[in-house]
């Protein structure tokens, strides 16, 4: 494959998976310059280790390992030094396209589910990402690097936790 | 609510960010060639620098050993610092050789435990810096220092070189990671010295510890 090729071909990749993208990085920084760094960085990263990458193993649980290890780096390395990195000013990788209408309950649900997850520790933030991206957990324990076994146990803990906390919130409300 | 309901409310957030996000391809060449901002990076590149100038401390270090080769006092306390220089540059150099060995595409776990692991390697530099301190006080004392100090001279050199070897010691073996966390005093000892990061790095490595076991 001759370069531009090799480069539409990353593209339309980072194109088919830019949610999965926009989503990691709004579960790992808060803040929207911290977010559009972030992502620029996992694409920099996914585009650095293309050469890398085996074309025998499965390539969503390559990226999703390169994304993952990029956002806890990226996150615990932001917490420490309480700064940002300032890339291209305005420019924005991921732009917002005609905002749509939406169903006010389920963005509501959305944003309790995202503020559960940014409660959750570095590694058991990944292990609900991929749960919630419906990976097998043969597959989840692949990316995370533990035993299947580990996978169930660890996310009916936390899945127990986020019934808890929606079960809460409906009784609240 | 059941707990796929949650995975359908995930879906339903892919499906809005489908309709409205928007790729910037035009920037995408930009993010190409910019430099990485990656943490593997700003390891390294603290790695060589470290390595670089220690290369220079050392080869200053051995031509002042060589030119005081021949005042015993002298070329011993230069001779620690060089052995000191040399260790801490080797250990910097086998951490290039695991940063060398990390690649973002590993499992997490183990991705993240080889970098808090050479975040929290800093304690051992420092341990080996301060057994250099008692030489601090000898590095200057030549064999006419020595002849015309006299007593009076030994009876001041003696007692700092004992109270600083008593101080390398107690700092050596106290500098530890177990002791970050239950002897404040040690944090304060060492603190501006990136300590900070370091225990975090040892508790994100406690916590992968944490998360690996099963049950």
């Amino acid at each position: 494959m001759n370069p531009t090729d090799q480069h539409a071909a990353f593209l339309q990749l980072i194109q088919d998976n830019k949610g999965i993208l926009f989503k990691i990085s709004h579960s790992y920084c808060h803040n929207r310059n911290d977010r559009e760094d972030l992502m620029q960085e996992i694409v920099y990263q996914l585009w650095k280790s293309g050469q890398s990458f085996d074309t025998h193993r499965k390539f969503s649980t390559w990226m999703y390992r390169i994304a993952l290890n990029v956002a806890i780096s990226f996150y615990r390395r932001q917490r420490r030094s309480g700064l940002r990195i300032a890339f291209g000013g305005d420019l924005h990788l991921m732009e917002w396209e005609d905002r749509t209408e939406e169903d006010g309950e389920m963005e509501e649900k959305i944003e309790l589910l995202q503020q559960f997850i940014s409660q959750l520790g570095e590694l058991d933030k990944a292990l609900m990402i991929l749960y919630l991206e419906e990976k097998s957990y043969r597959e989840i324990a692949e990316v995370l690097g533990i035993t299947e076994t580990n996978v169930a146990t660890k996310l009916s803990r936390i899945k127990g936790r986020l019934k808890q906390k929606f079960s809460n919130k409906n009784n609240f409300l | 609510m059941s707990t796929d309901e949650f995975q359908q409310m995930w879906k339903a957030y892919d499906v809005k960010l489908e309709k409205s996000l928007r790729l910037n391809l035009r920037l995408f060449q930009e993010v190409q060639s910019q430099k990485a901002r990656s943490a593997l990076r700003s390891l390294t590149v603290s790695r060589v620098i470290g390595i670089v100038i220690g290369i220079l401390y050392v080869v200053l270090l051995v031509f002042a050993f060589w030119y005081v080769r021949t005042q015993p006092v002298m070329a011993v306390s230069f001779a620690v610092f060089i052995i000191c220089s040399v260790i801490a540059i080797g250990m910097y150099i086998r951490e290039l050789g695991v940063i060398r060995t990390i690649s973002y595409g590993g499992n997490i776990v183990d991705t993240q435990q080889k970098l808090a692991g050479i975040q929290s390697s800093i304690i051992w530099t420092l341990r080996i810096c301060w057994v250099q301190l008692p030489f601090w006080s000898t590095f200057f004392v030549s064999n006419e220092l020595l002849r015309k100090g006299g007593r009076e001279f030994l009876a001041i050199e003696i007692p700092i070189v004992l109270s600083l070897t008593i101080a390398a010691v107690v700092l050596y073996r106290n500098i530890t990671v177990e002791n970050l966390h239950t002897k404040k005093w040690i944090t304060w000892w060492i603190r501006g010295t990136g300590i900070k990061s370091v225990t975090r790095a040892m508790e994100f490595m406690q916590e992968i510890e944490e998360f690996k076991k099963e049950g």
